[in-house]
């Protein structure tokens, strides 16, 4: 598919926005834990940051509406929280809380890139 | 001091049985993996026909699913296999946004053409969940 150059420094422009915000948010929640701790919990956020930035692209392209990128967005929360059981115990309780501080974040990153994308 | 020895023993044996784990179970890892295979299958026909909805493969994902999720709320005795349950409960909950059973129902109610790229990329998503359950069973080896 072609999309105009506009649209593309559009993009590319939000998907940066993007990032940055993520990685600063994680930087600022992730100096409060331990090193492991900071560790698993930087993987998953990179993880997620990638997968946004992957819908939210898929959105500009026309490959996907605003409601599956939702719908996308809750399944990739239920991950984020599947990922949080899987730790072991004595961590799994910090990074629950903190995973769910940083989805809410990212979803509202997120949300702001959508707007900028389709205004 | 001996009897204090004693209350620590005790102590510790009531937590360890508190924190028990279940053991790993070889059977809990091939349905997942099987269950996984299904919605790997059910996914892609709802995505390269999205005018035809697969009621029956649907129909046979959920029973699976509904199967494994009941085997794994069986071994949860005494919340030893609680994480399993919570993950599993991810996926089945059809009240749940974003839940794959959410999704199958939807499919089901509203038979609305879904864009393909949608349904893969969420055949992606779910996939990854059940990875990360398979994780969790593996972890159940070292305990």
């Amino acid at each position: 598919m072609n999309i105009p150059d506009n649209v593309k420094d559009a993009v590319n422009q939000v998907l940066d926005t993007l990032k940055a915000d993520g990685e600063r948010m994680m930087k600022d929640e992730l100096a409060n834990f331990a090193k492991p701790t900071a560790a698993a919990l930087l993987k998953l956020a990179t993880e997620d940051v990638a997968e946004l930035s992957q819908l939210a692209l898929q959105v500009v392209k026309g490959e996907l509406t605003i409601d599956d990128a939702k719908e996308e967005l809750e399944a990739i929360c239920l991950l984020g929280t599947a990922q949080g059981l899987d730790q072991i115990a004595a961590t799994r309780i910090e990074l629950l809380r903190i995973r769910k501080v940083m989805t809410s974040t990212l979803q509202s990153v997120f949300g702001a890139a959508l707007k900028a994308i389709i205004s | 001091m001996k009897k204090l020895g004693t209350m620590l023993s005790v102590l510790v044996a009531v937590l360890m049985i508190g924190c028990a784990v279940v053991p790993y179970s070889q059977s809990s890892v091939d349905g997942t993996k099987a269950v996984k295979a299904k919605m790997v299958e059910v996914m892609e026909l709802i995505a390269s026909d999205p005018q035809h909805v697969p009621i029956a493969d649907i129909n046979l994902l959920r029973s699976a699913m509904d199967a494994q999720f009941a085997v794994e709320r069986g071994r949860n005795v005494k919340n030893s296999n609680s994480e399993t349950v919570e993950q599993w409960r991810l996926l089945c909950d059809d009240t749940r946004n974003g839940s794959l059973a959410k999704f199958l129902a939807d499919c089901v109610a509203t038979p609305i053409p879904k864009s393909p790229q949608h349904v893969r990329n969420l055949a992606r998503i779910y996939g990854k969940i059940f990875d990360v359950i398979l994780q969790t069973e593996g972890r159940k080896q070292l305990q």
